[in-house]
Formats: structure tokens, C-alpha cells, sequence
């Protein structure tokens, strides 16, 4: 039997138009399966879809910047209460219906809590249990951190237990942790408190207790919390990165790698200029730094090492940091504030979060944009709130106001 | 004389099948992902309904090209007229071809798959225009003065889908099976 007689017998007119008939059939299969891996990939985008625009939308309430013109041209603090009534706030403030700056802290702390709660949910909800939820958990401890902070601080004052629950934001894990959290807030001294964190990832924190003993200075134990919870941010992080930057999340860790080291950065800027303002000796400076970042370690071993904010700000120049830091260096020279330096840097890490929502909109980068304002615009209203409850200025204020651009 | 086109109508029908079945996954998809974003920014503000629903609708013009070029095929071949229908076209065919009815038959039925595979593919782009919506839905809440910018920009991918669904008919019309 010819070929040609064999082709006819399957029911193909021609060899040619068999050749013809098989092609397309391979065409169709491998554009299929082209197909059906394509979309195995595309398919994950409606989780990241759905977070973009739940997030996108509750951006759209933050308060703007008329709004906060109008909290901060208020004569009294009941008018910044009142400018709070129409916005996310107003159901927390109904709740205390007192316009004292202390309530409206309480009703910002728990509008914050309840912001992080959603947020939490949602992204579990469309992404499951992912490396990036693992990011967000860390993240969220920054709640046990500012947590930690405020009892330490109502310790050292010898506030009630009463007062010093009211300051916390029910927020992370020490919350869900009721027993350790009672442990906590009822110790008696630095020593009760901080023997209570074993078994916590701030047990660390004894080390630091000698040197609080020393100088009675709260901020030892503070840096120390920071330097736990962000080099253990750090840590989680370079053990995800790996993992996902040969994945289709390679852009999203690329922007979000640049974030987390911006934050390390400003963290470590920050404390070494607040550092250099208050004339904290070198090598106590350098135990408190946080490992990580972006920034050379023999910069900022130099940093360390430099006597005056002046030098400081030289020294960052050829980093991203130092076009930010340069003109508040003036301000700073006019008023000997760090202030304005740590404003700036708030500031520049505001963009940065920015640029990283901007150009990954499906991934992390909205819910960090929107989570970095939300807490900027937390403290604008505290600021304001404390700000009128003690007489500042007008100008005074607006020197503590960081604007998130909304 | 009884033309055996047996093949060739098979062809055409897979044509048919992937015209439809290809842009339809596309605009699936599309929708799907720009719906997800639609239920977000509805149970944020059941206000913008309205806007997401115009969102999700703009995925779906690729599902109605396909149907488009299925229906273009269905005709052209004679295929809603059975066997004898597309016989009857392949045997006008045929002289034009220069070929005999059962050669025509399967060169219809290739022209079929090649019109149908392409414009299917063209409704593929409704995932890229899905993806686009979602996004929208997230700056038109945040800035509802942009909405018509948004429209427009989402409108970018379905360019590709008209051209598709152009190609589609040029061929059926070049290949006489429509117009012919």
C-alpha cells in the first residue's frame, strides 16, 4: 500500500491536506497548553486584585489635607474633635464623647487596631498562608513592639494599670497572649516587667537591662525592642526573598526588598542623628543599630564614629538619604531640632512606599502604602490633638505634621 | 453526486469551537479578575456598583467577538444547513480552488480552524484588559474623577481583539466562504 492510498483510506483527500490537517491540530495543542500555563499564572491576580481595591478604596477616606488644615486651625481641641466627626474616626469618638487629647489617642489606637485586623483578614483571606502573609505577621509585631514601649513607659512613670492599658493599641500577638499581657501591664518594676518576656521574642531584652539601670534612660530599652523586631523583619525576609525572586512575585520583592531596607535605613539614620543630638557616647550608639539595610556597614561604622549632624549629613552624601537629609540640615542648624532630619527621613520612607505601590500595584505594595499613611495620618492627629492640649502654634504644629499626599 | 466532506466540516466546526471556546476562557478570566476587585470596592462603597459593573462589563466584548466569529463561520460554510449545507458551499468552492467538492471541503474547514483560532486567541487579551479594570476600580474609587480616563485606557487592550475579529472575517471573505 502507497502512502498516498493509505492517507485516502483514513478519509484525507490529499497528502498534502493531510500534512495540512496535522499541523493545525499540533498548532491547536501546543497553543493550548501554551495557554493553560499562561493562565496557571495569571489566575493568582485576583486575590492581589481584590486587596487592590478594598485598600485602594479605604485610601480614598484618609483625611486630606483640607481636612487637616481645619483640625489644625481650630481654636480648641473640641474643634479638632468635631473635624474628626465626619471621618473614620467619628464611631470611636462617639464611643468617648469626650474632647480630650487622651481620647481621641484611645479612639485612634483603636481605629488603628481595627484597620490592622481588616487588613490581616483580607489578605489571608485572598492569599492563604503565603511567604508574603509571613511578611505581614512580622510586620504586625510592630504593634507588640509599640505595645512593649508603651508599658515600659507607664512603668517607669508609675502610671496605674488602668492607665497604661488604655494607651495600648489591641493589636498583634502580645494581645492574643492575655496572660503575658497581664504579667506585663501589672509588674512593678523594669525587672518584673521584662523577666515576664521569656519565652517571647523579646526575651533579648535583659540583656539591655544593665545599662537602664545605669542611666535611667528609657530609649536602651526602646532601641533594643526596635533592634529585635526589625532584624528579625530582616531575617524572615532574606529567608523569603530567595524563594520568590525567580517567581512571578520577582518585581514585587524587588520593590519590597527596597522598602524593607529603606526602613532599616531611616530607623538606623534616625537613632544615630537623634543619637549625635543628644551627645550618646559611640559605642552605645553601635549595639543599638539594627543589622540590615541597604546602607554600607563601613558608612555607617563612619557615622558612628562622626562628632557633629553636620558631618553626619556630609558623610551620607552619594546615598538616596542625603538629598532628603540636606535641607532639613538647615533647619536644623537654625533651630539645633533633630526634628526636621527625622521628618524628612519619615518622609523620604513615605516615598518609598509610594513608588512601591506605584509599580507593582498587584502585590504587597498597596497594603504598605496604605498602612505607612494610615499610621502618618494617626500621628498627624495625635500631634495636632497634643499640640492644642498644651497651647503649641499654628507653625509650631505644622512642623509636626508629615503630609502623605492623598 | 454525493461529496463526502465529512472532514472538512469537522475542521470548520473545531473552527467554530475554538472562535468561541478560546475568547470566551480570555474574557472569563477577565471578568473574573476584574469582578473580584468589583466585590472589594463594592463592599467598601455599595455606591460604586454602578462603576464596577462597567468595569466587569468591559472584559466581556471579547466573549461577543468570538461568538462573532463563530457565528461568521456557522454561516459562511453552510454548516446551519447540515452536511448538505457545507457540501453545497464546498462544491461552489471547488472550481474556484481549482480542486475537487472533498479537496475544497478540507481547505474550507482549514481556513475555518486558522480564522477561529485567531480570533479566539484575540479574546485572550480580555485577561490583560481584566487585569487593567481591576486596577481601575481601585483609582476610580480612590479618584472618581478619572473614570473616563480609566475607561479609555482598559479600551487599549481591545484593540487587539478588533484586529483579531478583522483578520477573522478578511480571511472568510478572501477565502469566499463569506461574501463569495
Amino acid at each position: 500500500m502507497t502512502v498516498e492510498e493509505l492517507v485516502t483510506s483514513v478519509g484525507f483527500p490529499s497528502i498534502p491536506l493531510a500534512f495540512m490537517v496535522m499541523l493545525a491540530g499540533a498548532l491547536v495543542i501546543g497553543i493550548g497548553a501554551i495557554l493553560v500555563w499562561g493562565i496557571m499564572h495569571v489566575i493568582d491576580l485576583s486575590g492581589y486584585a481584590y486587596i487592590h481595591a478594598r485598600v485602594m478604596s479605604m485610601e480614598s477616606r484618609l483625611i486630606r489635607e483640607e481636612k487637616l488644615k481645619e483640625m489644625m486651625g481650630a481654636s480648641t481641641l473640641a474643634g479638632v474633635h468635631a473635624a474628626l466627626e465626619t471621618t473614620d474616626y467619628s464611631p470611636y469618638l462617639q464611643e468617648m464623647m469626650e474632647a480630650r487629647a487622651e481620647a481621641i489617642e484611645r479612639a485612634l489606637n483603636k481605629h488603628m487596631a481595627e484597620t490592622y485586623h481588616d487588613i490581616s483578614k483580607m489578605v489571608f483571606n485572598s492569599l492563604g498562608v503565603s511567604d508574603l502573609k509571613k511578611l505581614l505577621d512580622i510586620i504586625l509585631q510592630k504593634w507588640d513592639v509599640y505595645n512593649l514601649k508603651r508599658i515600659l513607659r507607664g512603668i517607669y512613670a508609675e502610671r496605674s494599670i488602668d492607665e497604661i492599658r488604655a494607651d495600648l493599641v489591641p493589636v498583634g500577638k502580645l494581645e492574643q497572649d492575655r496572660k503575658t499581657l497581664d504579667l506585663l501591664v501589672g509588674a512593678k518594676s523594669m525587672e518584673e516587667a521584662i523577666s515576664g518576656l521569656v519565652g517571647t521574642p523579646y526575651a533579648a531584652l535583659a540583656t539591655s537591662l544593665p545599662a537602664f539601670d545605669q542611666t535611667k534612660n528609657l530609649t536602651v530599652l526602646e532601641a533594643k525592642l526596635d533592634k529585635i523586631l526589625y532584624e528579625n523583619l530582616w531575617k524572615v525576609w532574606k529567608e523569603v526573598m530567595p524563594k520568590k525572586s525567580g517567581s512571578d512575585n520577582a518585581g514585587d520583592m524587588f520593590y519590597l526588598n527596597a522598602y524593607l531596607a529603606a526602613l532599616i535605613d531611616v530607623l538606623n539614620l534616625k537613632f544615630l542623628f537623634r543619637g549625635k543630638g543628644d551627645k550618646v557616647p559611640s559605642g552605645t550608639l553601635e549595639s543599638y543599630l539594627v543589622a540590615g539595610g541597604d546602607l554600607p556597614a563601613s558608612l555607617v561604622k563612619g557615622l558612628i564614629e562622626m562628632e557633629t549632624v553636620g558631618s553626619m549629613v556630609s558623610a551620607l552624601e552619594g546615598t538616596k538619604y542625603y538629598q532628603p537629609v540636606v535641607g532639613a540640615a538647615q533647619e536644623y542648624d537654625a533651630t539645633g531640632s533633630i526634628l526636621p532630619i527625622e521628618t524628612a527621613l519619615d518622609k523620604y520612607l513615605a516615598k518609598v512606599t509610594n513608588d512601591l505601590s506605584r509599580m507593582k500595584p498587584f502585590g504587597m505594595g498597596p497594603v504598605i502604602r496604605y498602612l505607612s499613611k494610615k499610621e502618618i495620618e494617626i500621628r498627624n492627629i495625635r500631634a495636632i490633638a497634643r499640640g492644642k492640649e498644651v497651647g503649641l502654634s499654628l507653625d509650631d504644629i505644622t512642623k509636626l505634621i508629615v503630609k502623605v499626599g492623598t | 453526486m454525493v461529496v463526502d466532506v465529512s472532514l472538512g466540516m469537522g475542521l470548520a466546526t473545531i473552527g467554530v469551537g475554538l472562535s468561541m471556546g478560546v475568547a470566551a476562557i480570555g474574557a472569563g478570566i477577565g471578568t473574573g479578575i476584574a469582578g473580584a476587585a468589583s466585590t472589594a470596592g463594592v463592599a467598601e462603597d455599595p455606591k460604586q456598583f454602578g462603576m464596577s459593573l462597567v468595569m466587569c462589563a468591559i472584559p466581556q466584548t471579547q466573549g461577543v467577538y468570538g461568538f462573532l466569529g463563530g457565528m461568521m463561520i456557522l454561516i459562511g460554510t453552510g454548516i446551519l444547513g447540515g452536511p448538505a449545507g457545507f457540501a453545497a458551499a464546498a462544491t461552489k468552492m471547488a472550481p474556484i480552488l481549482g480542486t475537487t467538492p472533498e479537496q475544497a471541503a478540507v481547505v474550507m474547514g482549514l481556513a475555518c480552524v486558522g480564522a477561529g483560532l485567531g480570533n479566539g486567541l484575540g479574546g485572550i487579551t480580555a485577561i490583560g484588559q481584566g487585569i487593567t479594570c481591576a486596577a481601575n476600580i481601585g483609582s476610580v474609587m480612590k479618584n472618581p474623577a478619572i473614570f473616563g480616563k480609566a475607561v479609555v485606557l482598559a479600551a487599549m487592550s481591545e484593540t487587539f481583539a478588533v484586529f483579531s475579529l478583522v483578520t477573522a472575517l478578511l480571511i472568510l471573505i478572501g477565502m469566499k466562504i463569506m461574501g463569495g
